[in-house]
C-alpha cells in the first residue's frame, strides 16, 4: 500500500530552493520528511537532532549571524540547512527564530544521507548549497527546468556549433600564378565567392585569398585581366581552426570587416575548408555583422541613429539564440564602439582637421566590454600637450557633437556627467596625469568613484600612444597607494547585494522589502567593484570583470575558488539580466535592469540568492581586512 | 515498529504511581484489560497488550497516530467504512514515512452522494480490501500509540462497531480529539465557538496551516495531525504539557 501524498510532492516541486533537485529526488523526499509546527517566537531549529534540511511551508523564520545581523528570512518554499544544530546560513554563533507560526518539513540528516545514496544530486545539494555551476553532466535529464534558464543546455546554437560543421569543405584552390581573368572564370564556374591560392610549396597552407570584393576593386581600378592573381590577392590571411565556435568566427569577421575565413585543421598547416558570412547567415545571428557594416558606412548621424534602432533587437536575438550574456555584451560593446568611431569620424569631417593628436576613451561598462542596449555614456577625451591654446574649443565641439550623436542613437547621456562636454572629462595629457596623480595618491571621499572610472578607461578611437602612459600611471599609482585601495574597498563594500527573496519581494539587509531587484546595481556592480579593487592590488592590466577576477586569483589576491565562484555569480546574474531584457524587448518595452521577483523561475530565485550570498561572503573576506593588500 | 518507545512506567515512575490515584485511569485500564481478554490473538490483541501511557506523561514524549475514517454516512450501525488513513507522530513531530491508508471494499451499497464526496467509484471500491483486513492494518500501526482524530466520536463509533463485528469486542482506546481541544482553546481565549468554525479546514486557517484537499482519509489524518501539533504548540510553548490534559474521555471509555 502506498499512500498518495501528491500534495506535498507538488509543494516541493514548487519550492524555489528545491528546483535544482531532479524531480525524482524531490518525490523520494516526501516519505522521508517529518512535519513540525513551530510557534511564533520559538527558537529554530526546534530541538536536538535538528540537523538536515528544513523546508518552510507556511510562516516565516528569521536567521541572524553571530553579530545579530539579519542574514535571511525564510518563507514559503525556502530551505534551511542545519548542521551541528546551527543553520548554514547564519554561520557559527548565529541564531534563528520563528517570526510567524510556521509549518515546516524536516528531512533529518540520516535520512537525507541515506536518500543521497540513490539520488547523488541530493548529496551535492546537501553539501554545496545553491550551486551555481550548471549541472552539465547531470543525468537527471530535467531538461524542462534547465530550459527555463536558457543557458548551458545541449542545444546547438551559434555559440556552441563548431565552425567545422558550418564551413564548406570543398575549397576552390588555384596556383597564385594564374591570371585574374582565369581566377574569375574558375570562381564563376564553381559558383564560389572566394578562391584560395597556393604559391609554390608547401602545398598545405594557402598563401593568399581572392574574393569577389577584390575582383570588384580590380575592375574599378582598371587592372589588366592578365595580371597574375599573386599581385592582387590578400596575403595575410586570418584563419580559424575547425573547432572554433562559430560565434568566435562571427566576432572575428565583424571586428575585421571581412566575409571569408579559411578554416585550418587543428595542426594549423592543412586547409580544412572555408567559412563565409553566408554560411553564418544560414545559421542565424549575423545581424551583428550587418549592423556593424551599416554603421561603418553610414553617412550622417541621422543614418546612424536609424541603424541603431536595431540594437535592442540584436540583443534579443543573441539572447534567444542562447548566446552567453557576457559574449552578448561583448558584441553590443563592439557595435557601440563602432558607432562611436563613426560619429567621431563624421564630427571630424565637419569640424575640420584636429589641432592636435587626440584619443577618445570609454569608461564604465563600455570600457569593460560589458555593455548592453540599455546603457548610458561614460566617455573621456585626451589630447596631446603640444596642442595650441585654442584647441580646447575644437575638442569641446567634438565632444558636443559626439555626445549628442550617441544620445540620439539611444546611448543616453551619463546622468553622472562622465563625458567630455564637461571640462573634467576632457583635457591635454598633462592635466590627465595631474588628475590621476591626485586621485590615486591623495584620494578624498568622492575619489573612489573617479578612480573606478579611470581604471575602466579604454581607447575607442585615436592615438593609443596618448593613453598608454596614462594607463600605466593609473595601474602603477593604484598598486602602490594603500589609501586608494581603502577608498575603493569602502566603495565596493557599500555596494551590497540584497539578502535574497522573501515571498514576492526582495529582502534587504534591514529586513525591509523592495518590490523589484535592480540586477545591475545590486547584482552585477558589487562584483564589478570587488573585481576592480582586487585587480588593482594584483597590479593587473585587465578591464573585464572575469579577467580581473582571474588575474586577482593568479596574483593570490583572491583564492581560486572565490574567483571562480564570483565569476560564476557574475555570469549567472548577467544571464538573468539578459533574459529579462530580451523578454522586455520582445514585449516592445525598453530594456531595463529592474526585475520583479515574481517573474523569476524557482531555479533563478534560488541561484540568485546563492550568488548574493557568495558575493557578500567574498566581499567580507577580501574587503573586510585591509591588511591583505 | 521502532524501539524508541520506552514503556510509560519506566519513563516516569511517579506518573505511574500518580495514575493509581486517578479513578478514571484505573477504570479505563480495567476495561481495557477486560477487552484484551475477550479479544482473539491478532493485531488488536497485541495493541491492547501494550500498556496505555500514563496521563502524567508529557505529550512531547508520547507517540500518537492521527487517524481519519471516511464513511458512507454518519451512522455506525447503517453506514460503511470506505477508507482509513493514518500518520504517526513522535510527540508533535509528524513522520510522513508512516503515512498510509487503506481503501475498504464496502460491505453494502455506496449511496451516490457519498461516492461523489469521497471520489469513490464502484471500481475504486472493488480494488479495496475487506474491512477486517483494514482494521488489522490500522491496529498494527496503532500499537503503542494514542489515537488522534478530529471529531473523534465519529471515528470511535465506527471503530467500535467494526471491532465488535470483527473481534467481538469494543476496545477502550486512549484518544485525543482535536475538535474538542480546539473548542477548549477558543473558549479559553474568549473567542466565540460556532460549529462551522470548528471544522478542520476552518481551524487550520486559524493556525496558519496550508489548505489541504479534504475528504481524503490520508490527507484528513495528516490535517488532524498538523492541527494537533499547532494546538499543543499554542497551549504549551515549553513542551511539558501532560498527556492527561489533552486526552478525550467519553464517560464510557475513561
Amino acid at each position: 500500500m502506498t499512500a498518495e501524498l501528491d500534495e506535498i510532492r507538488d509543494f516541493l516541486d514548487q519550492a524555489p530552493d528545491l528546483a535544482e533537485l531532479p524531480a525524482p529526488a524531490r518525490a523520494a523526499m516526501v516519505r522521508r520528511l517529518t512535519l513540525r509546527y513551530l510557534r511564533h517566537g520559538a527558537a529554530f531549529p526546534p530541538a536536538e537532532n535538528g540537523d538536515g534540511l528544513w523546508i518552510v511551508h507556511t510562516g516565516a523564520i528569521e536567521l541572524f549571524d553571530a553579530g545579530d545581523t539579519l542574514c535571511d528570512r525564510l518563507g514559503e518554499g525556502d530551505v534551511a540547512r542545519v548542521t551541528g544544530g546551527e543553520c548554514a546560513a547564519t554561520g557559527s554563533g548565529g541564531h534563528a527564530r520563528v517570526t510567524e507560526d510556521a509549518l515546516v518539513y524536516h528531512l533529518p540528516q540520516a535520512r537525507a544521507e541515506d536518500l543521497a545514496l540513490h539520488h547523488p544530486a541530493l548529496g551535492d545539494f546537501l553539501r554545496a548549497p545553491g550551486g551555481l555551476s550548471a549541472p552539465d553532466n547531470d543525468d537527471c535529464g530535467d531538461m524542462g527546468e534547465r530550459d527555463n534558464l536558457g543557458t548551458a543546455d545541449g542545444r546547438t546554437t551559434l555559440l556552441t556549433t563548431p565552425v567545422a560543421s558550418l564551413m564548406s569543405p570543398q575549397v576552390l584552390q588555384a596556383d597564385a600564378g594564374i591570371s585574374l581573368r582565369e581566377a574569375a572564370r574558375r570562381m564563376t564556374g564553381a559558383d564560389v565567392s572566394a578562391l584560395l591560392l597556393q604559391d609554390g610549396e608547401p602545398p598545405g597552407r594557402p598563401a593568399g585569398m581572392l574574393t569577389d570584393t577584390d575582383l570588384r576593386h580590380v575592375l574599378a581600378e582598371d587592372i589588366p585581366p592578365d595580371t597574375p592573381v599573386r599581385e592582387r590577392m590578400t596575403r595575410e590571411l586570418v584563419t580559424v581552426t575547425g573547432d572554433t565556435p562559430a560565434f568566435e568566427a562571427l566576432l572575428e569577421m565583424a571586428r575585421r570587416d571581412i566575409h571569408h575565413l579559411p578554416v585550418m585543421e587543428p595542426d594549423g598547416e592543412r586547409l580544412a575548408g572555408i567559412l563565409s558570412g553566408t554560411d553564418l547567415i544560414r545559421h542565424q545571428g549575423t545581424s551583428a555583422i550587418h549592423l556593424i557594416r551599416d554603421l561603418r558606412r553610414a553617412g550622417s548621424p541621422a543614418e546612424l541613429s536609424l541603424r541603431m534602432q536595431a540594437l535592442p533587437r540584436l540583443q534579443q536575438q543573441l539572447s534567444e539564440a542562447g548566446v552567453d550574456a557576457l559574449r552578448c555584451a561583448q558584441v553590443l560593446t563592439l557595435v557601440i564602439d563602432t558607432l562611436t568611431r563613426r560619429l567621431l569620424e563624421l564630427a571630424e569631417e565637419r569640424l575640420g582637421p584636429a589641432p592636435a593628436t587626440w584619443t577618445w576613451l570609454a569608461s564604465g561598462s563600455q570600457g569593460r566590454h560589458e555593455q548592453l542596449a540599455h546603457t548610458d555614456q561614460d566617455t573621456a577625451l585626451v589630447w596631446a600637450d603640444d596642442a595650441p591654446d585654442e584647441a580646447e574649443e575644437w575638442f569641446a565641439a567634438l565632444a558636443r557633437e559626439v555626445t549628442d550623436g550617441l544620445d540620439a542613437c539611444g546611448i543616453r547621456r551619463c546622468p553622472g556627467g562622465v563625458d567630455p562636454t564637461h571640462a573634467a572629462w576632457r583635457g591635454p595629457e598633462r592635466d590627465w596625469h595631474a588628475a590621476f596623480e591626485r586621485v590615486f595618491t591623495r584620494p578624498d571621499a568622492q575619489d573612489a568613484r573617479l578612480a573606478a572610472h579611470y581604471l575602466d578607461l579604454r581607447v575607442i578611437h585615436g592615438s593609443h600612444s596618448l593613453f598608454t602612459p596614462l594607463r600605466q600611471q593609473a595601474l602603477e599609482l593604484g598598486y602602490r597607494h594603500e589609501s586608494i585601495h581603502t577608498a575603493m574597498a569602502l566603495q565596493a563594500r557599500e555596494l551590497r547585494p540584497p539578502l535574497g527573496f522573501f515571498r514576492r519581494f526582495v529582502l534587504e539587509h534591514d529586513g525591509e522589502h523592495s518590490p523589484a531587484l535592480d540586477l545591475k546595481r545590486r547584482g552585477l556592480l558589487p562584483i564589478v567593484a570587488l573585481a576592480r579593487v582586487c585587480a588593482l592590488r594584483a597590479r593587473a592590466d585587465a578591464r573585464s570583470t572575469p579577467e580581473r577576477l582571474r588575474a586577482s586569483a593568479h596574483a593570490g589576491i583572491l583564492t581560486d575558488d572565490t574567483a571562480r565562484e564570483l565569476e560564476e555569480a557574475f555570469r549567472f546574474i548577467a544571464g538573468v539580466r539578459a533574459r529579462h531584457q530580451a523578454g522586455r524587448i520582445a514585449a516592445g518595452q525598453s530594456a531595463d535592469n529592474h526585475v520583479d521577483p515574481t517573474t523569476l523561475t524557482g531555479l533563478e530565485r534560488s541561484r540568485l540568492k546563492a550568488a548574493f550570498v557568495r558575493v557578500a561572503q567574498a566581499a567580507r573576506a577580501s574587503l573586510g581586512g585591509e591588511g591583505q593588500a | 515498529m521502532s524501539t524508541a518507545m520506552a514503556s510509560p512506567g519506566q519513563a516516569c515512575p511517579f506518573a505511574r504511581a500518580a495514575a493509581w490515584f486517578s479513578p478514571g485511569y484505573w477504570r479505563f485500564c480495567r476495561a481495557r484489560n477486560r477487552a484484551r481478554l475477550q479479544t482473539p490473538a491478532g493485531p488488536l490483541r497485541d495493541c491492547l497488550e501494550t500498556p496505555p501511557p500514563a496521563p502524567a506523561q508529557a505529550v512531547a514524549r508520547t507517540r500518537f497516530l492521527a487517524v481519519d475514517i471516511e464513511t458512507t454516512g454518519l451512522e455506525p450501525e447503517q453506514d460503511a467504512i470506505l477508507s482509513i488513513g493514518w500518520v504517526a507522530l513522535e510527540g508533535t513531530a509528524i513522520d510522513l514515512a508512516t503515512a498510509d491508508y487503506v481503501l475498504v471494499r464496502p460491505d453494502r451499497e455506496v449511496p451516490e452522494q457519498s461516492a461523489v464526496i469521497h471520489h469513490i467509484t464502484d471500481e475504486h471500491a472493488a480494488r479495496g480490501v475487506d474491512v477486517g483486513e483494514a482494521l488489522d492494518a490500522l491496529f498494527r500501526a496503532l500499537d503503542g500509540r494514542v489515537l488522534i482524530a478530529h471529531h473523534a466520536a465519529l471515528e470511535l463509533g465506527f471503530l467500535a462497531r467494526a471491532c465488535e463485528r470483527r473481534y467481538g469486542t469494543r476496545p477502550p482506546l486512549p484518544v485525543v480529539d482535536t475538535l474538542r481541544l480546539a473548542e477548549t482553546a477558543r473558549r479559553r481565549a474568549g473567542r466565540p465557538v460556532s460549529a462551522g468554525g470548528l471544522r478542520l479546514h476552518a481551524l487550520r486557517g486559524d493556525y496558519n496551516l496550508p489548505p489541504r484537499r479534504t475528504h481524503d482519509a490520508l490527507l484528513d489524518a495528516l490535517g488532524a495531525a498538523e492541527l494537533f501539533a499547532a494546538l499543543v504548540a499554542e497551549r504549551d510553548p515549553t513542551g511539558a504539557l501532560a498527556l492527561g490534559r489533552v486526552l478525550f474521555r467519553p464517560a464510557r471509555l475513561w
